[in-house]
């Protein structure tokens, strides 16, 4: 017993550098060449068991951790904000096991992980976006088996993936996806942005930073590189259509931003607030100043 | 001549362990013609079908497509994903239970929209049209296109399988008893509906059926098969009306008693 | 107003401090020792291990102590230490012919060469609680068992000698090592059994059973079912020979299962394998059963659609730390996507709205 835990006492100096071996790290770093050479297309990696539970970030946490160097600056939000939980206790696992700097400023930041949302900031080049996916592949719920998803990417044979957006308009008058809204990566793959709802899809095309994306149970990477054409999946006739809460923050004001709906009161009043805690704040620092001048 | 066939099969054979499925069978088929393949059940003409569309592994043989740029592809020998692409884009394929070839949970315009979406339509609105006007051509009441099949009666899933099928103008559809679990007025009305859509765009179809009223209504050649083997072929009315082989003869009268 | 929304650091750090403290206990009751979780709980340390797939009971047994004994809290504590340890090397392949057993029984034959040997089993115990455990000072029991320190041939490779049992064709591949490579499908058997050895046991347990009960259904007797020490060999190319590393406790079942033959093959009994780390025969009996459900296609037998032929359904779904992760994870915060769902529920009713009026 003594002995023991004399032997395995884990203090964790003992682990490398953001937590993961420099094996594992160029395994995650070639398949992340990969995928960003294969613009959209779902690389298998060998995902690892991380301290955190899959489903919780491992993917996006092991991206992350191929990817972090010494100098780098991460920022971590989960639904748009920075003191979301699971965003507080990624942030710290990367401080304890990488001792990077951390920020909350979306332009500081070389490197981003996110659950669910994109910055309202416009994202620049030299920044990471590493995305949390819990299921990587768009046509699962179409299809759940992987032998016949991965034929029919490879086929293009995207029929299906259309008839559920053909029957969501016959249905409702248009396309009830909210989130997780399928996108074409490059001209090419049908990908999956993971779930940030779909106000958030127009940022991706066209955008100047890498976006990484690291499912870990299910063992996929793909990647959009910078400059990429992303386009969500609609019809002619029926365009896609970003969507959002027409209201405008009750704390900064903006109407342009992807706003959280609160419960105020117990008899249900509603009041709407900028999901990016940071731009909300920019924002704030910015009415104040102009009120000053 | 060699250029002329549009799909030829030969020698083919298949077994299930140590039962022979079907055996050395050849066959071939130009362009618009359709060629029937009948027999009690049992006798391998559905293993047959499902072999030379290339959902069932042949042990032996070979099958050979002309395709539409004149280039002749053995199924046995392609990979699959060339295999599901011609799958997709020249042939179709008519399940005997509407079930098997219809999405059951997508609305009749969806099943009839897919294929079309497949090979690249992105206009609702057209795709929309295209599908009610394959509703009014297999007799499907355009108001039901938002109906899911399984509202629909059995032989109008057969009609909307079949307008699914062919929306794409296929150039060879395969059918595996596309009348058989139909009462006999819906199914004089489908043949009457198939002879039809098959003579008017010049589609060519292979059919499988156990019913001779069948091929004699639609097929120009047919081919007889017992256990497995091919035991008589030739032009329809030659073999309906002047079986040489024994079998056939059983077959062809044991229907006129009826 | 805007406060209650996002949760934060302290948070957490506090709900951490409680649970430790929950952990402890009633700190007038003796903690208990790690000794006492190896020594006392074994088969809870060996599925631990087993799952974990890190041999070592006491860091097993110190993960079912943080996990206050959730067992897959505790595979999950051992799975997430062992990605960080260091390959230095490939053990030579386990000879189970050589197992010291400390239990062997066959339901196929009587007597086998090497004799049948009953073992420290739960079988045939009557399961009556035993009040006697309730005393706190149990005295220890002089031990009775004589452990003979000799080898025994599988029971197997005696219908092997007349060809009644299919052979295994060893495909001279080295296997995939499905902790460092991702499984793609089709896979291979060796890949099955290593996902298999390590997935849950109670998955494996009701997949097994559904078997049974004509869902696949395999006609599987217990060939053999052997526990007992194997030892762990290790080539070291500067030495020149092998050495030996470890002993382990390991679990294997042997079933023997109709097959029917084919065109090809006559009729021949045929395998279902289980291999597990420690004492673990439950576990390692069904995934013999389910080995075998998942061979249908190389054996050419028809596929009947049961859960237990699906590989990439078994497969897929039998490792419990993707699952508790992926299920557990819905508790994490989702009110963007609710949101978006929100706007367009309510977008729809408002459209629905519209239209009853215009009716």
């Amino acid at each position: 017993m003594n002995d023991m835990s004399k032997d395995k006492n884990i203090d964790i100096q003992i682990y490398n550098f953001a937590y993961l071996d420099e094996n594992t790290k160029r395994m995650i770093r070639r398949a992340l060449l990969k995928a960003l050479c294969i613009p959209g297309y779902q690389v298998p990696f060998s995902s690892r068991e991380m301290p955190m539970p899959y489903g919780w970030g491992t993917g996006g946490i092991q991206v992350t951790s191929a990817c972090l160097i010494p100098k780098d600056v991460l920022k971590v939000i989960d639904q748009g904000a920075d003191d979301t939980t699971n965003a507080v206790s990624i942030r710290k696992f990367f401080q304890k096991t990488a001792n990077v700097a951390v920020t909350e400023k979306t332009s500081d930041a070389s490197l981003i992980q996110t659950r669910h949302r994109i910055p309202e900031t416009k994202l620049k080049e030299q920044q990471i976006l590493v995305y949390q996916v819990p299921i990587p592949e768009p046509l699962r719920f179409l299809e759940p088996r992987e032998t016949e998803t991965r034929k029919m990417h490879a086929l293009s044979e995207y029929g299906l993936m259309f008839v559920k957006l053909y029957e969501d308009i016959a249905k409702h008058g248009h396309i009830e996806t909210a989130y997780a809204y399928p996108v074409k990566t490059n001209g090419n793959y049908v990908t999956d942005p993971s779930p940030i709802p779909k106000f958030d899809n127009p940022k991706m095309n066209n955008n100047p930073a890498i976006q990484l994306f690291g499912a870990g149970r299910e063992q996929r990477i793909y990647a959009i590189p910078p400059y990429t054409n992303v386009k969500s999946l609609d019809f002619e006739d029926y365009p896609f259509e970003a969507m959002k809460a027409n209201f405008k923050c009750s704390i900064c004001g903006s109407s342009d931003s992807y706003l959280d709906e609160i419960i105020v009161s117990d008899d249900g009043k509603r009041s709407y607030i900028c999901s990016d805690t940071d731009y909300c704040k920019e924002q704030t620092q910015l009415n104040s100043k102009e009120e000053d001048q | 001549m060699m250029q002329d066939f549009l799909f030829k099969a030969s020698n083919i054979s298949k077994y299930y362990g140590q039962n022979v499925g079907c055996k050395n069978v050849s066959l071939d088929i130009n362009s618009g013609e359709v060629l029937g393949i009948v027999g009690e059940s049992g006798s391998g003409k559905s293993t047959l079908l499902n072999c030379i569309y290339g959902n069932l592994k042949v042990d032996e043989g070979d099958i050979l497509l002309n395709d539409k740029s004149k280039t002749i592809l053995n199924f046995t020998k392609i990979d699959e994903p060339k295999l599901r692409l011609i799958q997709r884009s020249d042939l179709a394929f008519v399940h005997q239970n509407p079930r098997d070839g219809l999405r059951m949970n997508i609305s009749a315009g969806g099943n009839i929209g897919e294929r079309l979406m497949a090979i690249g339509h992105r206009n609702y609105g057209e795709i929309r049209e295209i599908a009610s006007s394959w509703l009014e051509k297999v007799e499907i009441d355009v108001s039901r296109i938002d109906d899911k099949p399984s509202t629909f009666s059995g032989g109008m899933q057969q009609r909307l399988q079949i307008a699914r099928n062919l929306v794409t103008k296929p150039r060879l559809i395969f059918m595996d008893e596309p009348t058989g679990g139909l009462d006999v007025s819906v199914q004089a009305k489908i043949l009457d509906l198939l002879r039809n859509l098959v003579r008017e765009l010049g589609i060519a179809a292979i059919i499988v059926t156990h019913d001779l009223a069948v091929v004699r209504l639609l097929a120009d050649r047919i081919i007889v098969m017992q256990n497995g083997n091919v035991i008589e072929a030739g032009l329809c009315d030659q073999v309906l009306d002047d079986p040489q082989h024994k079998y056939s003869q059983l077959l062809v009268s044991s229907v006129l008693q009826v | 107003m805007y406060v209650a929304v996002k949760g934060g650091e302290k948070a957490i750090d506090n709900a951490h401090s409680w649970m430790s403290e929950i952990r402890r206990g009633d700190p007038s009751v003796p903690n208990v020792s790690l000794n006492q979780i190896t020594e006392q709980l074994t088969l809870g340390v060996d599925r631990v291990m087993s799952e974990g797939s890190l041999y070592d009971k006491d860091l097993a047994a110190l993960a079912i102590k943080q996990s206050r004994g959730d067992l897959i809290e505790a595979i999950f504590l051992l799975r997430a230490y062992r990605t960080t340890l260091k390959r230095f090397s490939y053990s030579k392949p386990i000879d189970t012919a050589n197992m010291l057993c400390l239990r062997r029984i066959s339901a196929t034959f009587k007597d086998i060469p090497g004799g049948q040997k009953l073992g420290p089993t739960f079988d045939y115990t009557h399961r009556l609680l035993d009040f006697k455990l309730l005393a706190e000072n149990e005295t220890p029991l002089s031990p009775t068992q004589q452990f003979e320190n000799k080898k025994v041939p599988h029971v197997l490779s005696f219908l092997n000698q007349e060809d009644l049992m299919q052979k295994e064709k060893d495909n001279n591949l080295d296997p995939i090592d499905i902790t460092r490579e991702p499984i793609s499908f089709p896979t291979s058997r060796a890949a099955r059994l290593q996902a298999l050895s390590r997935g849950d046991e109670g998955f494996l347990l009701g997949l097994a059973y559904s078997t049974q009960r004509g869902y696949a259904r395999n006609h599987a007797f217990v060939g053999e079912l052997r526990i007992g020490i194997v030892e762990i060999e290790l080539n070291i190319p500067e030495l020149g020979f092998d050495i030996n590393v470890a002993e382990i406790i390991l679990t294997e079942c042997e079933t023997v299962n109709q097959f029917q033959g084919s065109k090809i093959e006559p009729p021949q009994f045929t395998r279902g394998y289980g291999l597990v780390f420690g004492q673990t025969e439950r576990k390692a009996l069904a995934m013999a059963l389910i080995d075998r459900a998942l061979r249908w296609k190389e054996l050419g037998e028809d596929y009947s659609g049961a859960p237990a032929q699906d590989e990439e359904f078994v497969i897929s779904h039998c490792d419990n730390i993707q699952a508790t992760g992926f299920l557990e994870h819905i508790k994490l915060p989702h009110y963007v996507d609710f949101q978006s769902e929100l706007e367009l529920i309510r977008k729809i009713r408002a459209d629905a709205k519209r239209n009853v009026k215009r009716l």
